[in-house]
């Protein structure tokens, strides 16, 4: 009620506010024509021109109107979850289970008004998921709360995630979308495959989003989100069936896995996000960190030496276990094909990474001897300075401050970690210390001699 | 099409709590009714509510049970269920298909391997069903009364009615000294 009466009040405020203004202009429009300030024909398309801005203003009312439902149907959804949670003596069984369907019934209703064209509008739209999103869990936790069913969490959080995943395309309910990616989230990381599903349901309403408006704050949002689930989830899986699950040893498929799906999301950003700005580039920026993490784990020498021992085999647990081996290699190929358009489009500034990945696929006929796991570690050390250098050029050439931060991030990161290394002599980090200094020192010697000329 | 989409969702939204209630309500109706000893300890459920987590007598680590059939730690059984001589559901022996007598679904927890004294393996098993959900100040009332003042050890004060039918369990009432535990902290 509360958020009602301040949506009208606020509705009621910055209508009068710009009717006022506009009343105002109006009343000096005659006397600036008399006075011969302003032609009439320059009066008429500023008449013009303030109907257009009061457009402006009634959406920029609506937008709010949106948020402040969405947030009002969530604090009741969740008044009624945590109601329904006291559990009272006195309620019978038949009680319990028409008070369980009645917010259901209830958020139901409005969904299916939402539908009807003389009650169109976001705001409605957002109210009616927002409200069915607590109203389904609610329900099935109160029928379990009657009966004393012990909890499995799991097939809770699925069919709450299955009941409204329609929902969100039906009604393009973007709160409840978001909420979702969390659900989705919480699901992969916890119960780990199959649940990378969830995500994948949920990668068409980006789409509707993107293909309505590139630039949009929805577009952005859902991206942003979904990106960094995917950075979430996609490792938790991974890790799950390789390390923890399987044979407790670090694996080439692995590693592929988790590069291919590092490197899908950079070579996807780099093709289709625009060029420019940080938060306009979610899959290229999470992408760019995700395969960092993979590389900067590659310049360790360790790692390799068990790479160039593994050898493929299609009874590894990952592959056995079937969703999670479709997973595997849906990245592989999602990977490939975009390297693939990379390619064809001669976008090469985004290829330095992928070598990465044809690395790891080397270690597979590569001899299992030190040397080369020693010099598979100095290329990717090499690779990974280089990449970093690149990025901060990048970054000074466009005054794009993020990537010049990420360039020196990665640099530093691998200083500091060659820094403490073990397996290496004092003289060997030593000297090589000297050469990137000095390499430093250089590129910055050019650079502020190339912005003089 | 928008239509029939949103209709189908509707019903399963409906249809999926709808089902669960007809399964437990049958149950509740037409089940048998068996006695279990209990001890409650109280945790919360951020949906549902306070509930005292029920450890059974007959499920619990030390109480293991034989089977014909071989069974892994997770697997899914059937417990042959029968009536002891104080009144209480004692399990005989577990299975891999539903036996004749009255049986209920239940979780191998683990499997004690076999030695020169017991050569062949017994298993652990937890029931399916281990919450009671009480008002959310009752619930640690509950736990106060039972679990700390008896160091967890007593298992004669509470009990559960449970009804069972075609292997399902559900939780009919929680006993304490004889009396329904809504009462007993009425008094």
């Amino acid at each position: 009620m509360l958020d009602v009466s301040i949506l009208v009040l606020e509705k009621g405020i910055l209508w009068n506010m710009a009717n006022k203004n506009i009343r105002w202009l109006h009343s000096q429009l005659a006397s600036l024509v008399d006075k011969g300030v302003i032609d009439d024909a320059t009066s008429k398309r500023l008449q013009g021109h303030y109907d257009m801005d009061h457009v402006v203003a009634d959406r920029s009312l609506s937008v709010m109107t949106i948020i402040l439902s969405a947030i009002g149907g969530l604090l009741v959804g969740g008044g009624v979850i945590l109601i329904f949670a006291h559990n009272w003596d006195q309620i019978d069984r038949p009680m319990r289970a028409v008070l369980a369907f009645t917010p259901l019934l209830i958020s139901q209703v409005l969904t299916v008004m939402a539908l009807f064209p003389r009650h169109r509008s976001q705001a409605w739209n957002e109210t009616a998921a927002v409200l069915m999103f607590c109203a389904v869990p609610a329900c099935i936790a109160l029928i379990g709360q009657t009966y004393h069913i012990s909890s499995d969490t799991e097939a809770f959080l699925t069919w709450w995630f299955v009941l409204l995943l329609p929902i969100i395309y039906l009604l393009k309910a973007h709160l409840t979308a978001l909420l979702l990616i969390v659900l989705a989230t919480v699901l992969g990381c916890f119960y780990r495959s199959p649940y990378w599903l969830c995500l994948l349901a949920l990668m068409p309403y980006w789409w509707l989003v993107s293909f309505r408006d590139q630039q949009s704050i929805r577009q952005s949002q859902f991206a942003w989100l979904y990106c960094l689930s995917l950075a979430i989830v996609l490792p938790a899986i991974v890790l799950h069936f390789t390390l923890f699950f399987g044979n407790n040893e670090f694996m080439v498929m692995m590693m592929l896995m988790l590069l291919s799906g590092a490197l899908a999301m950079y070579l996807y950003g780099g093709n289709f996000e625009p060029k420019l700005g940080f938060w306009k580039r979610p899959f290229t920026n999470v992408g760019a960190v995700g395969t960092s993490v993979c590389g900067l784990i590659l310049t360790f020498s360790d790692p390799w030496e068990k790479l160039l021992g593994d050898e493929f085999s299609m009874s590894d647990t990952f592959l056995t276990v079937w969703h999670a081996g479709i997973l595997g290699w849906l990245l592989i190929a999602l990977f490939m094909g975009l390297l693939l358009v990379t390619i064809r489009r001669a976008i090469y500034r985004l290829l330095p990474f992928s070598v990465l990945w044809l690395l790891v696929l080397l270690s597979f006929i590569l001899p299992d001897k030190d040397i080369i796991a020693i010099s598979l570690a100095v290329t990717v050390n090499i690779l990974m300075v280089a990449a970093g250098i690149w990025y901060a050029l990048l970054g000074l050439k466009q005054h794009s401050t993020s990537q010049l931060n990420f360039g020196l991030l990665l640099v530093m990161s691998i200083l500091m970690m060659r820094f403490f290394d073990q397996d290496l002599s004092f003289i060997g980090r030593g000297i090589a210390f000297i050469v990137m200094g000095s390499i430093f020192i250089a590129i910055n010697v050019w650079h502020s001699r190339r912005r003089v000329s | 099409m928008i239509k029939y989409i949103l209709l189908a969702v509707i019903a399963a939204q409906l249809a999926v709590p709808a089902l669960m209630i007809q399964r437990y309500e049958s149950t509740l109706n037409e089940g048998d009714l068996y006695k279990f000893k209990v001890v409650p300890i109280d945790p919360a459920d951020p949906f549902k509510g306070r509930y005292v987590t029920l450890n059974f007598d007959i499920a619990d680590w030390e109480s293991k049970y034989k089977s014909d059939d071989d069974f892994q730690r997770k697997d899914k059984a059937y417990a042959s269920l029968s009536v002891g001589s104080d009144g209480f559901a004692v399990i005989d022996r577990l299975y891999q298909s539903p036996p004749k007598q009255a049986y209920l679904k239940v979780i191998i927890r683990y499997r004690a391997g076999s030695t020169k004294q017991n050569p062949s393996p017994s298993y652990a098993i937890s029931l399916p069903f281990n919450r009671y959900y009480a008002e959310e100040s009752k619930a640690p009332k509950i736990e106060s009364r039972l679990w700390r003042q008896n160091n967890g050890a007593e298992f004669s004060r509470a009990s559960v009615d449970v009804r069972v039918l075609d292997g399902l369990g559900v939780i009919e009432q929680l006993y304490i000294d004889g009396k329904p535990v809504e009462e007993y902290f009425d008094q």
